[in-house]
Protein backbone atom coordinates (compact mmCIF):
# COMPACT_ATOMS: atom_id res chain seq x y z
CA UNK A 1 0.00 0.00 0.00
CA UNK A 2 1.28 3.46 -0.87
CA UNK A 3 0.49 6.20 1.65
CA UNK A 4 1.03 9.04 -0.86
CA UNK A 5 -1.57 7.61 -3.22
CA UNK A 6 -3.97 7.03 -0.33
CA UNK A 7 -3.72 10.60 1.02
CA UNK A 8 -3.90 12.16 -2.44
CA UNK A 9 -6.95 10.08 -3.39
CA UNK A 10 -8.75 11.03 -0.17
CA UNK A 11 -8.03 14.73 -0.76
CA UNK A 12 -9.18 14.57 -4.37
CA UNK A 13 -12.28 12.54 -3.47
CA UNK A 14 -13.41 14.85 -0.68
CA UNK A 15 -12.91 17.94 -2.84
CA UNK A 16 -15.41 16.79 -5.42
CA UNK A 17 -18.85 18.39 -5.00
CA UNK A 18 -20.50 15.20 -6.27
CA UNK A 19 -18.82 13.16 -3.59
CA UNK A 20 -19.85 15.62 -0.88
CA UNK A 21 -23.39 15.50 -2.22
CA UNK A 22 -23.25 11.71 -1.98
CA UNK A 23 -22.00 11.90 1.61
CA UNK A 24 -24.85 14.24 2.44
CA UNK A 25 -27.42 12.05 0.68
CA UNK A 26 -26.34 8.60 1.87
CA UNK A 27 -24.76 9.62 5.14
CA UNK A 28 -27.30 12.13 6.45
CA UNK A 29 -30.52 12.74 4.50
CA UNK A 30 -31.31 9.15 3.57
CA UNK A 31 -30.80 7.79 7.12
CA UNK A 32 -32.69 10.77 8.54
CA UNK A 33 -35.70 9.83 6.39
CA UNK A 34 -35.40 6.22 7.47
CA UNK A 35 -35.53 7.16 11.16
CA UNK A 36 -39.15 8.15 10.57
CA UNK A 37 -40.00 4.63 9.48
CA UNK A 38 -41.74 2.37 12.05
CA UNK A 39 -39.03 -0.25 11.49
CA UNK A 40 -36.19 2.21 12.00
CA UNK A 41 -34.58 0.10 14.74
CA UNK A 42 -34.34 -2.88 12.34
CA UNK A 43 -32.96 -0.61 9.62
CA UNK A 44 -30.33 0.72 12.01
CA UNK A 45 -29.02 -2.70 12.96
CA UNK A 46 -28.55 -3.59 9.29
CA UNK A 47 -26.92 -0.37 8.16
CA UNK A 48 -24.41 -2.03 5.84
CA UNK A 49 -27.13 -3.32 3.47
CA UNK A 50 -25.52 -5.52 0.76
CA UNK A 51 -26.87 -4.07 -2.48
CA UNK A 52 -26.93 -0.55 -1.12
CA UNK A 53 -23.27 -0.92 -0.21
CA UNK A 54 -22.38 -2.37 -3.61
CA UNK A 55 -24.05 0.53 -5.39
CA UNK A 56 -22.32 2.96 -3.04
CA UNK A 57 -18.95 1.31 -3.64
CA UNK A 58 -19.27 1.34 -7.42
CA UNK A 59 -20.58 4.88 -7.37
CA UNK A 60 -17.65 6.08 -5.26
CA UNK A 61 -15.26 4.44 -7.73
CA UNK A 62 -16.97 5.99 -10.72
CA UNK A 63 -17.27 9.41 -9.08
CA UNK A 64 -13.58 10.06 -9.74
CA UNK A 65 -13.14 10.42 -13.49
CA UNK A 66 -9.35 10.81 -13.47
CA UNK A 67 -8.59 7.11 -13.79
CA UNK A 68 -7.76 7.37 -17.48
CA UNK A 69 -4.79 5.66 -19.06
CA UNK A 70 -3.17 9.11 -19.40
CA UNK A 71 -3.38 9.55 -15.63
CA UNK A 72 -2.32 6.01 -14.78
CA UNK A 73 0.78 6.03 -16.91
CA UNK A 74 2.03 9.18 -15.16
CA UNK A 75 1.57 7.39 -11.85
CA UNK A 76 2.97 4.09 -13.11
CA UNK A 77 6.08 5.84 -14.42
CA UNK A 78 6.93 6.39 -10.74
CA UNK A 79 8.62 3.77 -8.57
CA UNK A 80 5.58 1.97 -7.25
CA UNK A 81 4.03 -1.36 -8.17
CA UNK A 82 0.67 -1.48 -9.85
CA UNK A 83 -0.62 -3.73 -7.08
CA UNK A 84 0.26 -1.19 -4.39
CA UNK A 85 -1.55 1.49 -6.39
CA UNK A 86 -4.60 -0.76 -6.63
CA UNK A 87 -4.51 -1.53 -2.89
CA UNK A 88 -4.23 2.18 -2.06
CA UNK A 89 -7.26 2.96 -4.18
CA UNK A 90 -9.19 0.18 -2.50
CA UNK A 91 -8.24 1.51 0.95
CA UNK A 92 -9.33 5.04 -0.04
CA UNK A 93 -12.72 3.83 -1.21
CA UNK A 94 -13.21 1.55 1.80
CA UNK A 95 -12.36 4.53 4.04
CA UNK A 96 -14.92 6.77 2.31
CA UNK A 97 -17.60 4.09 2.57
CA UNK A 98 -16.84 3.55 6.26
CA UNK A 99 -17.16 7.30 6.87
CA UNK A 100 -20.53 7.46 5.07
CA UNK A 101 -21.92 4.42 6.91
CA UNK A 102 -20.62 5.64 10.28
CA UNK A 103 -22.21 9.00 9.62
CA UNK A 104 -25.55 7.32 8.98
CA UNK A 105 -25.14 5.35 12.24
CA UNK A 106 -24.60 8.65 14.06
CA UNK A 107 -27.79 10.01 12.51
CA UNK A 108 -29.73 7.00 13.80
CA UNK A 109 -28.13 7.41 17.21
CA UNK A 110 -29.31 10.99 17.43
CA UNK A 111 -32.95 9.83 17.38
CA UNK A 112 -33.88 8.98 21.00
CA UNK A 113 -36.74 6.62 20.07
CA UNK A 114 -34.25 4.19 18.56
CA UNK A 115 -32.53 3.47 21.84
CA UNK A 116 -34.34 0.14 21.93
CA UNK A 117 -32.26 -1.25 19.06
CA UNK A 118 -31.04 -4.62 20.35
CA UNK A 119 -27.71 -4.55 18.51
CA UNK A 120 -24.97 -2.53 20.24
CA UNK A 121 -23.22 0.10 18.16
CA UNK A 122 -19.89 -1.68 18.53
CA UNK A 123 -21.24 -4.64 16.52
CA UNK A 124 -22.74 -2.34 13.89
CA UNK A 125 -19.39 -0.57 13.57
CA UNK A 126 -17.66 -3.91 13.06
CA UNK A 127 -20.27 -4.80 10.42
CA UNK A 128 -19.64 -1.48 8.69
CA UNK A 129 -15.88 -1.96 8.77
CA UNK A 130 -15.86 -5.54 7.46
CA UNK A 131 -18.58 -5.10 4.84
CA UNK A 132 -17.20 -1.83 3.51
CA UNK A 133 -13.80 -3.43 2.98
CA UNK A 134 -15.46 -6.32 1.16
CA UNK A 135 -17.67 -4.25 -1.09
CA UNK A 136 -14.88 -1.83 -1.85
CA UNK A 137 -12.89 -4.84 -3.07
CA UNK A 138 -15.78 -5.99 -5.31
CA UNK A 139 -16.09 -2.44 -6.70
CA UNK A 140 -12.34 -2.29 -7.17
CA UNK A 141 -12.48 -5.38 -9.34
CA UNK A 142 -15.44 -3.96 -11.26
CA UNK A 143 -13.54 -0.72 -11.83
CA UNK A 144 -10.46 -2.50 -13.15
CA UNK A 145 -12.49 -4.06 -15.95
CA UNK A 146 -12.77 -2.30 -19.27
CA UNK A 147 -16.23 -0.88 -20.14
CA UNK A 148 -17.16 -4.12 -21.91
CA UNK A 149 -16.13 -6.15 -18.87
CA UNK A 150 -18.07 -3.81 -16.60
CA UNK A 151 -21.14 -4.28 -18.78
CA UNK A 152 -20.81 -8.09 -18.57
CA UNK A 153 -20.26 -7.93 -14.80
CA UNK A 154 -23.22 -5.61 -14.20
CA UNK A 155 -25.47 -7.65 -16.51
CA UNK A 156 -24.52 -10.94 -14.84
CA UNK A 157 -25.19 -9.41 -11.43
CA UNK A 158 -28.54 -8.00 -12.56
CA UNK A 159 -29.60 -11.37 -14.03
CA UNK A 160 -28.59 -13.25 -10.90
CA UNK A 161 -30.35 -10.81 -8.60
CA UNK A 162 -33.35 -10.71 -10.94
CA UNK A 163 -33.67 -14.52 -11.05
CA UNK A 164 -33.33 -14.67 -7.27
CA UNK A 165 -36.03 -12.06 -6.74
CA UNK A 166 -38.35 -13.58 -9.35
CA UNK A 167 -37.91 -17.08 -8.00
CA UNK A 168 -38.53 -15.91 -4.45
CA UNK A 169 -41.67 -14.09 -5.58
CA UNK A 170 -43.05 -17.05 -7.50
CA UNK A 171 -42.30 -19.63 -4.84
CA UNK A 172 -43.68 -17.60 -1.95
CA UNK A 173 -46.62 -15.70 -3.33
CA UNK A 174 -48.27 -17.87 -5.96
CA UNK A 175 -48.55 -21.32 -4.47
CA UNK A 176 -45.81 -22.66 -6.72
CA UNK A 177 -43.84 -23.95 -3.79
CA UNK A 178 -43.88 -27.44 -5.26
CA UNK A 179 -42.01 -26.36 -8.34
CA UNK A 180 -38.65 -27.80 -7.54
CA UNK A 181 -36.63 -26.15 -10.31
CA UNK A 182 -37.78 -22.73 -9.22
CA UNK A 183 -36.55 -23.37 -5.71
CA UNK A 184 -33.27 -24.59 -7.12
CA UNK A 185 -32.98 -21.51 -9.30
CA UNK A 186 -33.65 -19.27 -6.32
CA UNK A 187 -31.18 -21.06 -4.17
CA UNK A 188 -28.40 -21.12 -6.77
CA UNK A 189 -29.00 -17.48 -7.72
CA UNK A 190 -28.85 -16.44 -4.09
CA UNK A 191 -25.76 -18.57 -3.61
CA UNK A 192 -24.02 -16.95 -6.55
CA UNK A 193 -25.01 -13.43 -5.60
CA UNK A 194 -23.96 -14.05 -2.00
CA UNK A 195 -20.50 -14.73 -3.34
CA UNK A 196 -20.41 -11.12 -4.54
CA UNK A 197 -22.43 -9.61 -1.78
CA UNK A 198 -21.98 -11.78 1.29
CA UNK A 199 -23.17 -9.70 4.21
CA UNK A 200 -21.29 -10.24 7.43
CA UNK A 201 -23.44 -9.68 10.53
CA UNK A 202 -21.09 -9.97 13.48
CA UNK A 203 -23.89 -9.67 16.03
CA UNK A 204 -25.79 -12.69 14.67
CA UNK A 205 -22.63 -14.68 14.12
CA UNK A 206 -20.67 -14.02 17.27
CA UNK A 207 -23.15 -13.00 19.96
CA UNK A 208 -24.16 -16.55 20.92
CA UNK A 209 -22.90 -19.50 22.86
CA UNK A 210 -21.16 -21.13 19.92
CA UNK A 211 -19.86 -18.29 17.75
CA UNK A 212 -20.13 -18.91 14.02
CA UNK A 213 -17.03 -17.52 12.37
CA UNK A 214 -18.02 -18.48 8.84
CA UNK A 215 -19.58 -15.08 7.81
CA UNK A 216 -16.40 -13.34 8.91
CA UNK A 217 -14.22 -15.82 7.04
CA UNK A 218 -16.40 -15.51 3.91
CA UNK A 219 -16.21 -11.70 4.01
CA UNK A 220 -12.45 -11.69 4.44
CA UNK A 221 -11.88 -14.35 1.78
CA UNK A 222 -14.18 -12.43 -0.62
CA UNK A 223 -12.12 -9.31 0.03
CA UNK A 224 -8.88 -11.18 -0.62
CA UNK A 225 -10.18 -12.91 -3.77
CA UNK A 226 -11.47 -9.71 -5.37
CA UNK A 227 -8.28 -7.82 -4.52
CA UNK A 228 -6.23 -10.64 -6.00
CA UNK A 229 -8.36 -10.62 -9.16
CA UNK A 230 -7.98 -6.83 -9.38
CA UNK A 231 -4.21 -7.14 -9.00
CA UNK A 232 -4.13 -9.71 -11.83
CA UNK A 233 -6.18 -7.42 -14.08
CA UNK A 234 -4.18 -4.27 -13.33
CA UNK A 235 -0.84 -6.04 -13.76
CA UNK A 236 -1.85 -7.59 -17.06
CA UNK A 237 -3.31 -4.38 -18.44
CA UNK A 238 -1.52 -2.72 -21.33
CA UNK A 239 -1.71 1.03 -21.05
CA UNK A 240 -1.49 3.14 -24.12
CA UNK A 241 -2.13 6.84 -24.12
CA UNK A 242 -2.23 6.72 -27.90
CA UNK A 243 -5.60 4.99 -27.73
CA UNK A 244 -7.31 7.77 -25.79
CA UNK B 1 27.30 0.94 -20.39
CA UNK B 2 24.35 1.11 -22.77
CA UNK B 3 21.38 2.87 -21.19
CA UNK B 4 18.71 1.65 -23.59
CA UNK B 5 19.00 -1.49 -25.64
CA UNK B 6 16.32 -2.77 -28.00
CA UNK B 7 16.89 -5.93 -30.03
CA UNK B 8 14.59 -7.22 -32.76
CA UNK B 9 11.52 -5.83 -31.07
CA UNK B 10 8.19 -6.34 -32.76
CA UNK B 11 4.82 -5.28 -31.45
CA UNK B 12 1.61 -6.40 -33.06
CA UNK B 13 -2.06 -6.21 -32.16
CA UNK B 14 -3.61 -9.22 -33.85
CA UNK B 15 -2.65 -9.00 -37.52
CA UNK B 16 -1.75 -5.33 -37.24
CA UNK B 17 2.04 -5.05 -36.88
CA UNK B 18 2.78 -1.71 -35.26
CA UNK B 19 6.54 -2.06 -34.80
CA UNK B 20 8.78 -4.31 -36.91
CA UNK B 21 12.25 -5.53 -35.95
CA UNK B 22 13.29 -2.45 -34.05
CA UNK B 23 16.92 -2.58 -32.90
CA UNK B 24 19.02 0.24 -31.51
CA UNK B 25 20.96 1.21 -28.44
CA UNK B 26 21.46 4.50 -26.64
CA UNK B 27 24.58 5.51 -24.75
CA UNK B 28 24.53 7.62 -21.56
CA UNK B 29 24.09 11.34 -22.15
CA UNK B 30 22.80 11.01 -25.70
CA UNK B 31 19.82 13.06 -26.85
CA UNK B 32 17.88 11.03 -29.39
CA UNK B 33 15.13 12.45 -31.55
CA UNK B 34 12.43 10.06 -32.66
CA UNK B 35 10.61 11.47 -35.65
CA UNK B 36 8.17 10.10 -38.16
CA UNK B 37 4.78 10.74 -39.71
CA UNK B 38 1.60 10.25 -37.69
CA UNK B 39 0.89 6.59 -37.01
CA UNK B 40 4.52 5.55 -37.59
CA UNK B 41 4.72 3.84 -34.18
CA UNK B 42 6.58 6.46 -32.10
CA UNK B 43 4.16 6.30 -29.19
CA UNK B 44 4.10 2.49 -29.20
CA UNK B 45 7.90 2.52 -29.14
CA UNK B 46 7.78 4.77 -26.07
CA UNK B 47 5.10 2.57 -24.51
CA UNK B 48 7.47 -0.40 -24.86
CA UNK B 49 10.35 1.56 -23.34
CA UNK B 50 8.13 2.53 -20.43
CA UNK B 51 6.96 -1.03 -19.86
CA UNK B 52 3.37 0.02 -20.46
CA UNK B 53 2.98 -2.51 -23.27
CA UNK B 54 4.75 -5.80 -23.67
CA UNK B 55 6.62 -6.32 -26.96
CA UNK B 56 5.36 -9.29 -28.99
CA UNK B 57 8.94 -10.41 -29.69
CA UNK B 58 12.40 -9.11 -28.94
CA UNK B 59 14.15 -7.70 -25.91
CA UNK B 60 13.93 -4.23 -24.37
CA UNK B 61 16.37 -3.33 -21.60
CA UNK B 62 16.68 -0.04 -19.77
CA UNK B 63 19.87 0.24 -17.75
CA UNK B 64 20.21 -3.52 -18.17
CA UNK B 65 16.83 -4.25 -16.58
CA UNK B 66 13.22 -4.74 -17.61
CA UNK B 67 11.46 -1.41 -18.28
CA UNK B 68 8.89 -2.39 -15.62
CA UNK B 69 11.39 -2.81 -12.80
CA UNK B 70 11.17 -0.40 -9.87
CA UNK B 71 14.88 0.41 -10.18
CA UNK B 72 14.26 1.71 -13.71
CA UNK B 73 11.22 3.72 -12.58
CA UNK B 74 13.45 5.51 -10.05
CA UNK B 75 15.78 6.89 -12.71
CA UNK B 76 13.32 7.48 -15.54
CA UNK B 77 11.16 10.52 -16.14
CA UNK B 78 8.31 10.62 -18.60
CA UNK B 79 6.12 13.23 -20.19
CA UNK B 80 3.22 11.85 -22.24
CA UNK B 81 1.83 13.65 -25.24
CA UNK B 82 -1.41 14.36 -23.42
CA UNK B 83 -0.80 14.12 -19.68
CA UNK B 84 -3.93 13.68 -17.53
CA UNK B 85 -3.98 15.27 -14.10
CA UNK B 86 -5.99 15.21 -10.90
CA UNK B 87 -7.76 18.41 -11.77
CA UNK B 88 -8.79 19.09 -8.16
CA UNK B 89 -5.15 19.54 -7.18
CA UNK B 90 -3.20 22.71 -7.77
CA UNK B 91 0.21 22.73 -9.47
CA UNK B 92 2.15 22.62 -6.20
CA UNK B 93 0.02 19.79 -4.78
CA UNK B 94 0.33 17.81 -8.00
CA UNK B 95 4.11 18.12 -7.91
CA UNK B 96 4.19 17.27 -4.19
CA UNK B 97 2.23 14.12 -5.06
CA UNK B 98 4.85 13.15 -7.65
CA UNK B 99 7.70 14.18 -5.37
CA UNK B 100 6.45 11.75 -2.75
CA UNK B 101 5.74 9.03 -5.30
CA UNK B 102 9.35 9.40 -6.46
CA UNK B 103 10.38 8.58 -2.89
CA UNK B 104 12.24 11.86 -2.36
CA UNK B 105 12.61 13.34 1.16
CA UNK B 106 9.63 15.43 2.21
CA UNK B 107 11.85 18.18 3.68
CA UNK B 108 13.24 18.84 0.19
CA UNK B 109 9.81 18.96 -1.44
CA UNK B 110 9.17 22.70 -1.25
CA UNK B 111 12.60 23.59 -2.63
CA UNK B 112 12.39 21.01 -5.45
CA UNK B 113 8.85 21.99 -6.44
CA UNK B 114 9.60 25.71 -6.60
CA UNK B 115 12.80 25.04 -8.56
CA UNK B 116 10.88 22.88 -11.08
CA UNK B 117 8.11 25.46 -11.45
CA UNK B 118 10.69 28.21 -11.93
CA UNK B 119 12.47 26.14 -14.59
CA UNK B 120 9.27 25.65 -16.58
CA UNK B 121 8.45 29.33 -16.07
CA UNK B 122 4.97 28.79 -14.68
CA UNK B 123 3.51 32.09 -13.56
CA UNK B 124 3.77 32.25 -9.71
CA UNK B 125 0.19 33.58 -9.55
CA UNK B 126 -1.17 30.37 -11.06
CA UNK B 127 0.75 27.89 -8.91
CA UNK B 128 -1.98 27.62 -6.29
CA UNK B 129 -4.83 27.44 -8.80
CA UNK B 130 -6.64 24.20 -9.51
CA UNK B 131 -5.18 22.45 -12.56
CA UNK B 132 -8.63 22.29 -14.18
CA UNK B 133 -8.38 26.05 -14.76
CA UNK B 134 -5.10 25.70 -16.67
CA UNK B 135 -4.66 26.28 -20.40
CA UNK B 136 -3.10 23.65 -22.67
CA UNK B 137 0.31 25.33 -22.50
CA UNK B 138 0.18 25.64 -18.70
CA UNK B 139 -0.69 21.94 -18.42
CA UNK B 140 2.29 21.10 -20.58
CA UNK B 141 4.54 23.18 -18.31
CA UNK B 142 3.22 21.35 -15.23
CA UNK B 143 3.81 18.04 -17.02
CA UNK B 144 7.41 19.04 -17.73
CA UNK B 145 7.89 20.15 -14.12
CA UNK B 146 6.69 16.68 -13.11
CA UNK B 147 9.53 15.15 -15.15
CA UNK B 148 12.05 17.46 -13.46
CA UNK B 149 10.80 16.51 -10.00
CA UNK B 150 12.09 12.96 -10.15
CA UNK B 151 15.71 14.04 -10.96
CA UNK B 152 15.73 11.46 -13.75
CA UNK B 153 18.77 9.99 -15.45
CA UNK B 154 16.69 8.94 -18.46
CA UNK B 155 13.96 11.19 -19.84
CA UNK B 156 11.33 10.17 -22.33
CA UNK B 157 9.42 13.11 -23.73
CA UNK B 158 6.56 12.74 -26.16
CA UNK B 159 5.83 16.02 -27.89
CA UNK B 160 7.20 18.18 -25.05
CA UNK B 161 6.60 21.42 -26.94
CA UNK B 162 3.02 20.60 -27.87
CA UNK B 163 0.67 23.48 -27.05
CA UNK B 164 3.49 25.78 -25.95
CA UNK B 165 4.05 29.31 -27.20
CA UNK B 166 7.45 30.22 -28.76
CA UNK B 167 8.92 31.15 -25.36
CA UNK B 168 7.76 27.79 -24.06
CA UNK B 169 9.36 25.99 -26.99
CA UNK B 170 12.71 27.64 -26.29
CA UNK B 171 12.27 26.82 -22.59
CA UNK B 172 11.95 23.12 -23.53
CA UNK B 173 15.12 23.43 -25.62
CA UNK B 174 16.98 24.95 -22.66
CA UNK B 175 15.83 22.13 -20.38
CA UNK B 176 16.95 19.45 -22.85
CA UNK B 177 20.30 21.19 -23.32
CA UNK B 178 20.74 21.37 -19.54
CA UNK B 179 20.03 17.65 -19.31
CA UNK B 180 22.58 16.98 -22.03
CA UNK B 181 25.25 18.92 -20.15
CA UNK B 182 24.39 16.98 -16.98
CA UNK B 183 24.74 13.66 -18.81
CA UNK B 184 21.03 12.77 -18.74
CA UNK B 185 19.89 10.51 -21.54
CA UNK B 186 16.92 11.95 -23.41
CA UNK B 187 14.56 10.44 -25.95
CA UNK B 188 12.30 13.01 -27.49
CA UNK B 189 9.56 12.70 -30.04
CA UNK B 190 8.54 15.94 -31.64
CA UNK B 191 7.07 17.49 -34.74
CA UNK B 192 9.03 20.68 -33.98
CA UNK B 193 11.83 19.48 -36.27
CA UNK B 194 13.89 22.63 -35.92
CA UNK B 195 14.02 21.98 -32.16
CA UNK B 196 15.01 18.35 -32.76
CA UNK B 197 17.73 19.56 -35.09
CA UNK B 198 19.06 21.98 -32.49
CA UNK B 199 19.01 19.67 -29.50
CA UNK B 200 19.46 16.04 -30.63
CA UNK B 201 22.73 14.26 -31.25
CA UNK B 202 21.08 11.43 -33.19
CA UNK B 203 17.77 11.10 -34.94
CA UNK B 204 15.70 8.02 -35.71
CA UNK B 205 13.16 8.24 -38.50
CA UNK B 206 10.27 5.83 -38.06
CA UNK B 207 8.07 4.92 -40.98
CA UNK B 208 5.29 2.30 -40.90
CA UNK B 209 6.68 0.74 -37.73
CA UNK B 210 10.26 0.45 -38.96
CA UNK B 211 13.34 2.52 -38.33
CA UNK B 212 14.03 3.75 -41.85
CA UNK B 213 17.03 5.85 -40.79
CA UNK B 214 19.06 6.30 -37.63
CA UNK B 215 21.86 8.84 -38.09
CA UNK B 216 23.99 11.30 -36.26
CA UNK B 217 22.49 14.74 -36.75
CA UNK B 218 25.81 16.10 -38.05
CA UNK B 219 25.94 13.36 -40.74
CA UNK B 220 22.46 14.18 -41.91
CA UNK B 221 22.79 17.91 -42.23
CA UNK B 222 26.27 17.80 -43.78
CA UNK B 223 25.50 15.11 -46.31
CA UNK B 224 22.32 16.69 -47.55
CA UNK B 225 23.30 19.72 -49.60
CA UNK B 226 21.36 21.84 -52.04
CA UNK B 227 22.82 24.14 -54.66
CA UNK B 228 20.79 27.21 -55.41
CA UNK B 229 21.31 29.36 -58.49
CA UNK B 230 19.63 32.65 -59.28
CA UNK B 231 19.32 34.45 -62.59
CA UNK B 232 17.46 37.41 -64.05
CA UNK B 233 13.85 36.75 -64.85
CA UNK B 234 13.34 34.92 -68.09
CA UNK B 235 12.18 31.62 -69.48
CA UNK B 236 15.23 29.47 -68.80
CA UNK B 237 13.34 26.50 -67.44
CA UNK B 238 13.84 24.26 -70.53
CA UNK B 239 17.59 24.97 -70.54
CA UNK B 240 17.94 24.33 -66.80
CA UNK B 241 15.96 21.09 -67.07
CA UNK B 242 18.07 19.93 -70.00
CA UNK B 243 21.30 20.54 -68.04
CA UNK B 244 19.92 18.73 -65.00
CA UNK B 245 18.91 15.75 -67.16
CA UNK B 246 22.32 15.64 -68.81
CA UNK B 247 24.17 15.67 -65.47
CA UNK B 248 21.57 13.35 -63.84
CA UNK B 249 20.75 15.86 -61.12
CA UNK B 250 17.34 16.37 -59.63
CA UNK B 251 15.74 19.80 -59.39
CA UNK B 252 14.07 20.29 -56.04
CA UNK B 253 12.46 23.59 -56.78
CA UNK B 254 12.31 25.92 -59.74
CA UNK B 255 10.82 29.35 -60.36
CA UNK B 256 11.14 32.11 -62.92
CA UNK B 257 14.33 33.45 -61.26
CA UNK B 258 15.93 30.49 -59.52
CA UNK B 259 16.40 26.74 -59.34
CA UNK B 260 17.53 24.46 -56.57
CA UNK B 261 19.51 21.30 -57.34
CA UNK B 262 20.07 18.36 -55.02
CA UNK B 263 23.81 17.74 -54.91
CA UNK B 264 25.20 14.43 -53.70
CA UNK B 265 28.78 15.13 -54.75
CA UNK B 266 30.19 18.64 -54.43
CA UNK B 267 32.56 17.95 -57.34
CA UNK B 268 29.55 18.18 -59.64
CA UNK B 269 29.11 21.89 -58.91
CA UNK B 270 31.78 23.39 -61.25
CA UNK B 271 30.52 21.20 -64.06
CA UNK B 272 26.94 22.25 -63.39
CA UNK B 273 27.84 25.93 -63.47
CA UNK B 274 29.81 25.47 -66.68
CA UNK B 275 26.93 23.64 -68.37
CA UNK B 276 24.39 26.25 -67.24
CA UNK B 277 26.49 29.09 -68.65
CA UNK B 278 27.01 27.15 -71.87
CA UNK B 279 23.23 26.71 -72.11
CA UNK B 280 22.82 30.48 -71.91
CA UNK B 281 21.47 30.73 -68.37
CA UNK B 282 22.64 34.15 -67.01
CA UNK B 283 23.66 32.97 -63.51
CA UNK B 284 23.85 35.92 -61.11
CA UNK B 285 24.31 34.13 -57.81
CA UNK B 286 25.11 30.56 -56.76
CA UNK B 287 25.24 29.23 -53.22
CA UNK B 288 25.22 26.03 -51.20
CA UNK B 289 22.40 25.43 -48.79
CA UNK B 290 22.40 22.66 -46.19
CA UNK B 291 19.12 20.83 -46.03
CA UNK B 292 17.37 21.21 -42.73
CA UNK B 293 15.67 18.33 -40.93
CA UNK B 294 12.26 19.47 -42.07
CA UNK B 295 13.13 19.13 -45.74
CA UNK B 296 14.87 15.82 -45.07
CA UNK B 297 11.75 14.66 -43.25
CA UNK B 298 9.58 15.53 -46.26
CA UNK B 299 12.02 13.67 -48.55
CA UNK B 300 11.98 10.59 -46.31
CA UNK B 301 8.20 10.55 -46.05
CA UNK B 302 7.94 10.69 -49.85
CA UNK B 303 10.59 7.99 -50.35
CA UNK B 304 9.33 4.57 -51.38
CA UNK B 305 9.92 2.05 -48.56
Amino acid sequence: MNLTILIARVIVQWRRPWFLFMVLMYGVLFPLALTLSPTAATVKQSIPQPYYLLILAIYIQQAIPTETDGYLLLVFSRPLTRSSYMLSRWATNAFSMIVICTLSLCVFDMVPTLEMCPVPDSYILWNIFINCMEYAAVAQFYNQLRPFGQFIFATALAIVVGIGQLATLLTTGTGMTKVEYMEQAASSAQGFSSMLTANCNTYEALNRLNPDWSPLVIALSNTAIFLLLSACVVNGRELSYAEE
Amino acid sequence: MTVISIENMTKSYGKNIVLKNISFSVEPGEVIGIIGPNGAGKTTLFNCLLGLVQPSTGVVLVNGESPRSIAVHKIRGFLPERPAFDTRLNAREFLLFHHQLAGLPFREAKRDIEAALDTVELDPKTRNKHIRKFSRGMLQRVGLAQVLIGRPKICILDEPASGLDPTGVSMVRRIVEKWRHEGTTVLVSSHHLDEVEKTCSRVAFLRAGEIARFNMMSELTLSAVRFMIHWQAGNFAPAVEAVAARLELSIEMQSITCACFEILDRMQVPLLLEELLKAGVPVEEALFERKNLESLFVDWVNEQP
